[in-house]
């Protein structure tokens, strides 16, 4: 059983691999955008959401003791 | 002919420092102790720009892998890969002089949140930010303490990583899966 599970010549090795690939290619892909557009974009979420990640994070590392 | 190496590396660079300033804008950071001047801990340049050699090799090994043809790449694996090079190279350090007198753990904050940065890079389709919604969740504190731990005493691969921040996505930036389908050439 182990034998063919792990079969990489196998017809269904080939198989099961081309549909996972596919389903990523298909499924979970971002646009080509540009570095400076995904910079932009990473800065924004910090700015959208920075103050209140900041703010939960502290509570947390007090909570749990890393904040003294 | 773009070297497209270089460019992940630089967008590796400017995303660290980014998230390196706001940990400090943040007050995350801690400044200086016993009344001296100046911030006892650093953005080492060296060590980022080692991190970023270190995650880029790792993204032209994983497009090869999961047969990425093209510049496209998920958001959970940026963050997942980016969150084990920091790991690894820990680029936040203390200065000379300075005792390590608090435990604040500094790279692993700098890994875990710039990894939640990435994944909320894209506009959101709904109203409600999905990354506030995960922060007001009850377990965020344990989530996060489980998180810091992992990084700072246990064994982990990037793909581990990856898996964590995939997790993350699908339960609260489900947009990131509905993008366009990859043309393929």
């Amino acid at each position: 059983m182990t034998d063919k599970i792990f079969d990489h010549n196998s017809k269904e090795f080939d198989l099961a691999l081309n549909v996972a690939l596919e389903e990523a290619a298909t499924r979970r892909c971002n646009p080509n955008k540009s570095p400076k557009a995904t910079y932009e974009g990473y800065c924004n979420a910090i700015d959208r959401v920075g103050k209140d990640l900041a703010k939960a994070a502290k509570n947390a590392l007090e909570k749990t003791g890393w904040l003294i | 002919m773009v070297d497209l190496s270089k460019e992940l590396k630089d967008l590796c660079i400017n995303r660290i420092k980014r998230c390196w300033e706001w940990l400090c804008d943040s007050h995350l950071v801690p400044t200086a102790i016993n009344n001296v001047d100046g911030k006892q801990y650093y953005l080492d340049p060296c060590l980022v720009a080692e991190t970023a050699v270190q995650y880029s090799s790792d993204c032209e090994i994983l497009k090869i892998r999961y047969g990425e043809k093209n510049n496209r790449i998920q958001s959970p694996r940026i963050a997942g890969l980016m969150a084990a090079s920091i790991g690894r190279y820990k680029p936040i350090s203390i200065r000379e002089g300075f005792l390590r007198s608090q435990r604040v753990p500094l790279n692993e904050l700098l890994a875990i949140f710039n990894g939640l940065f990435v994944c909320s890079e894209f506009p959101a389709k709904s109203k409600e930010w999905t990354l506030s919604s995960f922060l007001k969740e009850k377990f965020f504190s344990k989530w996060l303490n489980d998180f810091i731990h992992l990084l700072r005493y246990r064994n982990y691969t990037a793909e581990n990583l990856i898996l964590t921040y995939e997790t993350f996505c699908l339960c609260y930036c489900k947009d990131v899966f509905l993008e366009p389908k990859a043309t393929t050439k």
